[in-house]
């Protein structure tokens, strides 16, 4: 036991003398490391953000696109009696129509408590006004070529429909919206 | 208890440090952080890299779309849909004489007696224009047997999906399949796997499209304006996937035994007068899209509808684009994407 003793004090002696980390300094590197780590992960969140919102920013273009396209084809293939025109293209894109005026877009959420991403509004109505609409569609005008814009329901005798479409759909960074104003026609 | 230890250690004017314990807890509590965010990060790798992917077809995707609504915005567009003039022989490989060959691509593939028991494919490598019959013509591939058609039998160009009068209770023969639409449901006949064509055009340079009786009616062939000249948009087999081999159900239908062909879309345009005068071919998207092998038009999404790459309506000029990619096997995880979009024809239909 005598022999031991000495031993084992140097051995503890030697080791004590050896220089170890401070807790402030594993604590302080720690800290460094964490920070960097979640500053790479939040700019990959970010990034990856903004590539999702150009995604559904593209989404929402092409249906916009196809929906003011396929008015178009609609105001085309309807009736071209100024009796029926106006009330064929409504039986398909007004509230009661198929897809009516509410249409869904697949890949994009609607807007909370909004029944649908898409939205179709073809005024009828010649009195009514831009400030009214909201959107800049020259109103109001003649639309069923009397020569005056009084008439507040021109669905048995238009010759012109202006159409907005909206888009409004929820993405990772908050609510979006697009607006489209498009004069149908007809032949 | 540590502070005494150091205070211990410091009176011994030693150097504080930790102890094995206390390393060993540190660096377990570093490692459980490290190992998270590393999980975290991978996530988001992952994340964006299915994103950048999808991002990358999507803008191919789109300039298709681009390209397709440049040439189609004032084009007006065939219904390549006629009947045979003289009877076709189960075996014959000569020529097949139509009554009509308006918007008939000068090769392709054309269907006869469509929704019958004697339907038949059959491809041709070329046309002549002044006697109207495809030649060189094979018979039944893709998936068809080689049956004799009597003259008068119907003859559709296969690339043409168009919407069938009946949309109530149509009887099995009438159509080849039934699409979902921004409209609801619709019954069609055909595959869908092209569109045919025709836009103004002003081979002349004289800044008019116009002649003394109308729209002057042709294609860009070879980068010039030709008239008479007509075009197709055509879809291209360059490969094949199969789901077994990929290990993914890529149409949803709950098995691994399906086989695509893997494609791109391609212009072909011609000469309507005389097409020893010139053909050309563009290819517009590069080899993504996903058709079924023997099957073009069916069913890509699992939902128990048809999707014809191509849907036409004469009567109001309207062409649904629909087309599945496939967009990467990074990994060895699949990503099909579903592309749509509705071009209007302002022009409307040939005939």
């Amino acid at each position: 036991m005598k022999t031991t003793r000495p031993v084992f004090r140097r051995a503890r002696n030697s080791a004590t003398k050896r220089a170890g980390f401070t807790l402030l300094e594993v604590l302080i590197t720690a800290s460094v490391l964490l920070v960097g780590l979640l500053a790479m992960t939040s700019t990959s969140v970010v990034v990856n953000s903004l590539r999702r919102n150009a995604s559904d920013q593209q989404r929402a273009q092409a249906a916009m696109q196809a929906i003011v396209e396929d008015l178009h084809a609609t105001a085309r293939e309807a009736d071209d009696d100024p009796a029926n025109w106006a009330g064929e293209v409504l039986a398909v894109y007004g509230p009661a129509g198929n897809p009516g005026n509410q249409i869904p877009v697949a890949g994009l959420d609607p807007w909370v408590g909004a029944p649908s991403v898409a939205t179709v509004t073809i005024v009828t109505d010649e009195t009514t006004t831009d400030a009214a609409l909201g959107v800049a569609l020259g109103m109001p005008r003649d639309l069923d070529g009397d020569g005056a814009a009084t008439s507040p329901n021109v669905t048995g005798s238009a010759s012109l429909l202006p159409a907005i479409v909206q888009l409004q759909w929820t993405g990772s960074t908050g609510q979006h919206q697009l607006n489209q104003v498009v004069y149908l026609l007809r032949y | 208890m540590m502070r005494q230890r150091l205070s211990t250690r410091a009176k011994h004017g030693l150097r504080s440090g930790f102890s094995l314990i206390e390393m060993m807890v540190a660096l377990t509590v570093v490692s459980i952080i490290l190992v998270a965010t590393a999980a975290s990060l991978q996530r988001e790798a992952d994340s964006v890299s299915d994103l950048q992917r999808i991002t990358y077809a999507e803008r191919l995707v789109q300039e298709l779309f681009t390209k397709l609504e440049q040439r189609l915005e004032f084009a007006r567009g065939f219904t390549p849909n006629t009947t045979l003039q003289t009877p076709l022989g189960s075996t014959t490989t000569g020529s097949a004489l139509l009554a009509d060959i308006s918007g008939f691509p000068h090769q392709g593939t054309f269907l006869v007696d469509p929704g019958t028991p004697s339907e038949e494919r059959v491809a041709y490598a070329d046309l002549d224009i002044g006697g109207n019959p495809l030649e060189v013509i094979t018979r039944a591939p893709r998936g068809t047997s080689g049956f004799t058609h009597p003259a008068n039998a119907a003859v559709l160009w296969e690339g043409l999906a168009v919407p069938i009068d009946d949309q109530i209770a149509p009887p099995a023969n009438a159509f080849d399949g039934q699409t979902d639409d921004l409209r609801g449901n619709v019954f069609y006949r055909g595959d869908g796997a092209g569109f045919s064509y025709q836009r103004p055009v002003d081979p002349a340079r004289t800044g008019s499209f116009m002649t003394p009786t109308g729209v002057r009616w042709g294609a860009q062939v070879g980068g010039r304006d030709v008239t008479d000249g007509a075009a197709a948009i055509t879809y291209v087999p360059v490969g094949q996937v199969t789901e077994g081999n990929l290990d993914f159900d890529i149409n949803n239908d709950g098995d691994l035994l399906d086989t695509f062909d893997l494609g791109r879309m391609t212009e072909l345009a011609w000469d309507g007068t005389d097409p020893a005068l010139g053909t050309s071919r563009t290819d517009l998207i590069a080899p993504i899209i996903l058709q079924e092998q023997n099957d073009y038009g069916s069913d890509l999404d699992g939902d128990g509808l048809q999707d014809p790459m191509f849907m036409w309506t004469p009567e109001s000029g309207r062409l649904r684009v629909r087309l599945f990619a496939l967009v990467g096997d990074l990994g060895g995880r699949e990503l099909v994407r579903r592309f749509e979009t509705v071009l209007y024809l302002r022009n409307g239909a040939a005939d």
